[in-house]
Parts: structure tokens; sequence; C-alpha cells
């Protein structure tokens, strides 16, 4: 359930949109986009880590009850719940609808209908990653897997795991011959 | 209809008899001139053959009456003399018995009649539609489990976050 504490308001008198007490801006995705085009990647970092982190806040504020640690909230949530209220941030952010795969033990997000469109993914991949890090307290990497027309997907694993997948795709490796590999040797325990 | 059907059984009469009383009198119907013996009773015509204090025949054995006026027409019941009437077998020393009835050893349920005050009254009233009688659960459990079934706790976002995120782990070990 959406509570008023993730509630998107808007000040029409004041002039002012908030998210939780937080201030946002509305802004054209163009603009954004021309802005992200001109940025240095470490600025575009900054820039996607902040945006996801504040997604990752407002999803773990309204999962912990009150006075509860919304970190240990969003870790004990079920998937279902976790995803939920991870996407409804998402959305308020006009990001996109968020989903969630199970690739064996690998998490994958799908993001559809970004109106980013495909310029988007690499913001995308960063503001998971800082939604996710921020959420669970955990450090997680975010690499895109591939987009197909409006949806894209987002392996979510260490920094390891998405360093190779990032170097296999480079190569032309089927991302899901990848996540088989990974899977199998996390399953073996031996590799 | 077997073969046995057409033979000829030991006893059996005509299928033409007559309960009625001989009548001594030829129907009206009757142009022909009789003989006497035919107009006579039985008992009378033959005379010391028949004893008429002795119980009467069978019905299937019993003839056309002198009248030969029919009153009906009867199946004959085939009776084989070569079987002995079960009912005087001895077997084990046990006498063939009557059935039982209810009162001299009837084991069934006997049919009570209902009281008055436990009738059920059932008023047609086509309108407002039959007063439906509805089941409900019994307060007591219905199942009980012989041996509890380990409770099924699915995996949390946390558990299944900790899984990716050390995806590829043991490959950097080995």
């Amino acid at each position: 359930m959406y509570t008023n504490a993730g509630t998107l308001s808007f000040d029409l008198a004041e002039g002012l949109v908030r998210l939780g007490g937080e201030a946002r801006l509305v802004v054209p995705a163009s603009a954004l986009m021309a802005l992200w085009g001109g940025a240095s990647p470490a600025a575009r970092r900054v820039f996607g880590r902040a945006l996801g982190e504040s997604i990752g806040r407002a999803a773990a504020k309204r999962l912990a009850s009150e006075g509860a640690d919304p970190t240990s909230a969003m870790l004990d949530a079920s998937p279902e719940a976790a995803l939920s209220e991870l996407a409804a941030a998402w959305a308020l952010a006009g990001l996109g609808a968020l989903d969630l795969e199970r690739w064996g033990r690998a998490l994958v997000f799908v993001v559809g209908g970004s109106p980013l469109g495909g310029d988007g993914d690499e913001l995308c991949e960063i503001a998971l990653e800082g939604a996710l890090s921020v959420a669970s307290g955990k450090s997680a990497r975010v690499v895109r897997l591939e987009r197909v027309e409006a949806r894209a997907r987002f392996f979510v694993s260490n920094a390891g795991a998405t360093a190779r997948m990032r170097a296999e795709l480079a190569r032309g490796t089927v991302w899901a011959e990848v996540l088989a590999e990974l899977d199998g040797a996390s399953s073996r325990g031996d590799a | 209809m077997s073969d046995d059907d057409d033979q000829d059984w030991p006893g059996s009469p005509d299928t033409k008899v007559s309960k009625s009383t001989p009548d001594l009198v030829p129907p009206a119907s009757s142009r022909q001139p009789r003989s006497l013996k035919d107009e006579l009773p039985l008992d009378d015509a033959l005379p010391g053959i028949l004893d008429p204090e002795a119980e009467p025949l069978a019905e299937s054995e019993e003839r056309p009456p002198a009248s030969r006026k029919v009153a009906s027409v009867r199946v004959p019941e085939r009776v084989d003399e070569r079987v002995d009437d079960y009912s005087t077998w001895e077997i084990d020393g046990l006498t063939a018995e009557p059935p039982p009835t209810r009162k001299a050893g009837w084991l069934g349920v006997e049919r009570k009649t209902p009281v008055e005050g436990t009738r059920v009254l059932i008023e047609q009233n086509a309108a407002a539609g039959p007063n439906v009688v509805r089941r409900v659960l019994p307060e007591d459990e219905l199942v009980a489990l012989g041996s509890p079934a380990r409770a099924h706790r699915s995996a949390t976002f946390g558990e299944l976050l900790d899984a990716s995120l050390s995806l590829g782990d043991e490959d950097e070990r080995g």
C-alpha cells in the first residue's frame, strides 16, 4: 500500500513538488538527456547515483514501520513487497515500469517504457545501483544485459560478476550463457 | 419357451376348468343331444372311484365340469412329481420352517410412527420460494495432521539479493 510518506504532492500555491518531504523537479526528459549527453562519465555517475539513492530511500522508508530500520525492512520484506515499493518510487521518478526476474540465483531487473529510451540505459544502470545500495545497505553493481524495444534488462551482482558480464557482452557472448556459468559456478562452489 | 415346456407333465389337466356348480340343464345354445353320462355329476357317474369325502384335488388337476361351461382359462401349474416337496425335507435334523415374521425374529429396524411434534411441515409458497437451510462448518477440527509438515518459508528480498550478489565469488577464490 502506498502510504502518505511516499506520496508525490504538488503544491501549486508554493510552486513545489515533494516526495516524502523531499523537493523534486519535474523536468522534460529531453532536457535531462541533453544534460546527460554533455556530462563527463564521473558527473553522470554522481548524478545517476544520487537519483537512485533517492528512489531507494523512499522505497525503504515506506516499507519500514514506525521507528523501524528502513534497510532491515527492505531486506526482510518479501520479494513482491520490496519490488512493489521500489517500482513505485521508480515510477514516481518517471523512469518507467520496474519489474524483477530471477534467472537461477541471479536477480535481473527489467525497466519498461522508460521515456529516456536506449540513451537512458546508462542512467538507469547507475540509478539502480544507487537505489539497491541505499535500500539494502549492500554494495550492489548493475550492468545492462540487453534492450528489446522498450524493455531493458539489468543484472544485479557484485563488482567481479558484473565486470565479467561486461567483458563477455563485449565479446558477443549471450548474456544468458554467462548467467548460467556464474550460477553454475556458485552452485558447485569449486569452480 | 424351452423344449421342456412342450412335454406332457404328469397330472397336467386340460386347460379348461370351471369352478361353477355343475349345471344339469344344458345351455340354451346347445342344439345337440347329449349323452346322459355327461349330464350326471362326476361322483355319480363314477361310483366307487371317487371318494366324496376326499379332499379336492389341486386346482390344476380339476377336471372340466360336466356343463362344459368354461369360466376361465388357466395356465397349468407344472409340478414335477419326481421332485419332493422341499418343505418336507430334513437336512441335518433341521426341518424347513416358514420364514420368520417380524414379530418372531425380525432383525431390521422397525419403522416408528412419527410423533406429531417432530413432523416437518412443508408449506408451498411459490412466490416466496423455498426456505433454504444453509449448512455451516462444524466448529471442531475435521482434519488433524499426524505429523506436522515442514513449514515452507519463501525467501526474503534480502536473501535473493545476497544470492545474486554472491554470484562468481567462487570463481574468484578458485
